[in-house]
């Protein structure tokens, strides 16, 4: 028998009435087993050793890394590498113990489940002398009630939230594009500008104006700033961040636009967009067998200047390594480069269709907890 | 720092040295404090208005200064904590006050001015928040959070000071300010996740701040639950009371270093 199989047996078996002695008492030995385990069920008793069980789970937690949530593939292997060196020798037996993930790991989930459990059976256990007490017109007893569904109602919530929600909260859009919303179908999401307000290379504060559109079709169009997302079609879109990004041009002399490659082979004439988050952003110009580099070499957040490096491809020569302005031409003898500040929306879409319960769950305990205290012939909760 | 609001401190840390000081001369002398009574009984109540008033001053004149709420920084937050605890003090203890309370609300409110002062920003910094903390949702969390933390710092006082001597009477006290205090934090959480909602849609991230948080509400629970039970005696409910207090400052002096020290990649951006 594993060690948490014996501490669940310790727990449960202190909460029975007689049963482990650590009352003292052993007294009921004969009593129904049935009436016994309810008993256990339903008691208080059993809450607070719940209640000092997932204290001690988020005591842990917060003194042990904790896997980032929604880390997956690449990362999460990066992360768990990094906790090994961390951890050293206490990894392997942390890692499997599931310490390193405590809140998604089944021994808190079941600590939780059963907690409700016990909040379901306490308030069905009590509810004939809640019903006597309300009916004498004792307010406390209404808003015990009420607090104990309600923690009932939050916890189904919850994990109505777990099965059924959805989020993605990485989608970076550059301006005028449009990037399809996974999960739903024919639906994309649109960045129509991002605004940033700048006070000497400090952020101020920054909006967006995106568009939910249904097949190319305009459905929404609406400003999101990061504290106010855009509600529509059982879906939220939160601005996350931005970050740097480039918009290119290039025009031959007689002002006839040229195809443009990005890095990631895809052949664009007219403006080409990149993000410059993670470094130089790298184009090339097919047509005139030149290949360049564009970084932002002061703060992002201004991005008045580009650093732009061309190179011939085929001899390598370099054909210019300087900053240019936002905005101006740049000519490379025929040709003409037009480099364009153009930040990335970073955007994050959810649908949670418990989110509503939850919220009126929290508040429903609130206004419980409030009846109980302060309704002066007061009950223990 | 704002002159006025150097001023304020300062007066709100002589208010809360002298209010300290009467409380304990007051009760070594077991004089009845009241106050609305003669002047001399009323010294102790008077100097902790007199830091209220101070610090009431000396957070208006940092917000007006930033404008915005001034419940941006760690600095301002210990600023707000003193000001709740001693405002709870004086709205729960104005018609029975017992000096010994007095005398440690004075004391730990002193603590927090002193300590804020060593730890303020040396310039404005905070004179805008990132954008994330901007709206109604973050201030009114925070806010929320201090009025908390304030009753149950009041809390805390009472069962300490019950445990060190069982004929002080504070279980009384202890009751009101754990009751109000419970419910102030619960709807903190709340307009907690709801700012979070729509920052980042996420209601709860188990993040530690917001494990330390939930820690502190489990222990108010468990209080309320067990405070009444024949089985538990009192005093063991009066160190939940003191523990759930001992939470709440981890949640907000510690937690920032728990999570640097356990955060393997960068931290979020704002």
């Amino acid at each position: 028998m594993r060690y948490t199989e014996v501490a669940w047996l310790v727990i449960l078996a202190s909460c029975v009435p007689g049963g482990l002695s650590l009352t003292g008492r052993k007294d009921s030995i004969d009593r129904d087993m049935a009436s016994s385990v309810w008993r256990m069920i339903s008691s208080m008793r059993l809450a607070l050793w719940l209640l000092f069980a997932l204290l001690l789970c988020m005591a842990l937690a917060s003194l042990l890394p904790q896997i980032p949530p929604g880390l997956d593939g690449p990362s999460r292997t990066e992360w768990m590498q990094l906790a090994a060196q961390r951890l050293g020798r206490l990894y392997p037996a942390l890692s499997v113990s599931g310490l390193l993930d405590v809140f998604h790991s089944p021994f808190f989930a079941a600590l939780v489940v059963v907690l409700v459990l016990n909040t379901a059976a306490c308030t069905l256990h009590r509810a004939r002398s809640l019903l006597r007490d309300l009916r004498q017109g004792h307010m406390a007893a209404l808003g015990t009630l009420v607090t104990h569904l309600a923690v009932i109602g939050l916890a189904l919530s919850v994990a109505a939230s777990q099965a059924f929600s959805w989020q993605h909260t990485t989608l970076p859009i550059a301006h005028g594009k449009s990037h399809a919303i996974p999960r739903m179908p024919g639906w994309s999401i649109r960045n129509d500008g991002l605004h940033l307000v700048l006070n000497q290379q400090q952020t101020l504060g920054y909006t967006a104006q995106v568009s939910l559109l249904l097949h190319g079709q305009l459905l929404h169009q609406g400003e999101i700033r990061p504290n106010a997302p855009l509600r529509a079609a059982r879906t939220g879109v939160w601005l996350i961040s931005y970050e740097p990004g480039v918009a290119v041009k290039a025009r031959d002399k007689r002002d006839q636009p040229l195809i443009l490659q990005d890095a990631a082979g895809q052949s664009t004439t007219g403006w080409v967009f990149a993000s410059l988050s993670s470094g130089p952003a790298v184009f090339s110009l097919p047509s005139a067998g030149m290949d360049f580099w564009v970084s932002a070499p002061q703060s992002p957040l201004g991005q008045e200047r580009f650093a732009l490096t061309v190179q011939r491809v085929s001899t390598g020569e370099l054909l210019c390594d300087r900053e240019v302005q936002s905005g101006l031409d740049v000519g490379l003898g025929e040709i003409f480069l037009t480099l364009q500040a153009a930040p990335y929306g970073t955007y994050g879409i959810k649908h949670d269709p418990a989110a509503a319960v939850l919220l009126v769950s929290a508040l429903a305990l609130v206004i419980g907890t409030s009846l109980t205290l302060f309704s002066g012939k007061g009950r223990p909760l | 720092m704002t002159s006025m609001e150097n001023l304020a401190q300062f007066v709100a840390a002589v208010g809360l040295v002298g209010a300290g000081v009467a409380f304990l001369t007051a009760f070594a002398a077991e004089l009845p404090i009241r106050f609305a009574s003669r002047p001399a009984a009323k010294l102790a109540p008077l100097c902790l208005v007199v830091a209220l008033a101070a610090l009431i001053v000396s957070l208006g004149s940092r917000g007006i200064q930033a404008r915005r709420w001034p419940v941006g920084s760690l600095y301002e937050f210990t600023l707000l904590l003193s000001l709740f605890l001693v405002a709870a003090y004086i709205l729960l203890q104005r018609r029975t006050p017992q000096a010994q309370l007095g005398a440690t609300i004075s004391i730990l409110a002193l603590a927090l001015v002193v300590g804020a002062s060593l730890t303020r920003p040396t310039s404005l910094d905070a004179k805008t928040l990132p954008p994330v903390m901007q709206g109604l949702w973050f201030p009114l969390h925070t806010l929320l959070l201090a009025i908390a933390c304030g009753l149950l710092g009041l809390a805390a006082s009472a069962a300490v000071l019950q445990l060190l001597a069982p004929q002080s009477q504070c279980t009384a006290a202890v009751d009101c300010s754990m009751d109000l205090g419970y419910v102030a934090l619960s709807l903190g959480m709340i307009a907690g996740a709801v700012w979070g909602e729509m920052a980042w849609g996420s209601y709860w991230t188990w993040s530690t701040k917001e494990t330390w948080t939930l820690a502190t509400w489990w222990a108010c629970t468990i209080y309320l639950h067990v405070r009444h039970r024949r089985a538990w005696r009192r005093s063991r409910a009066l160190w939940i009371a003191a523990l759930a207090f001992a939470l709440a400052l981890t949640t907000i002096y510690v937690t920032p270093s728990m999570a640097r020290w356990t955060r393997l990649i960068g931290p979020p951006t704002y």
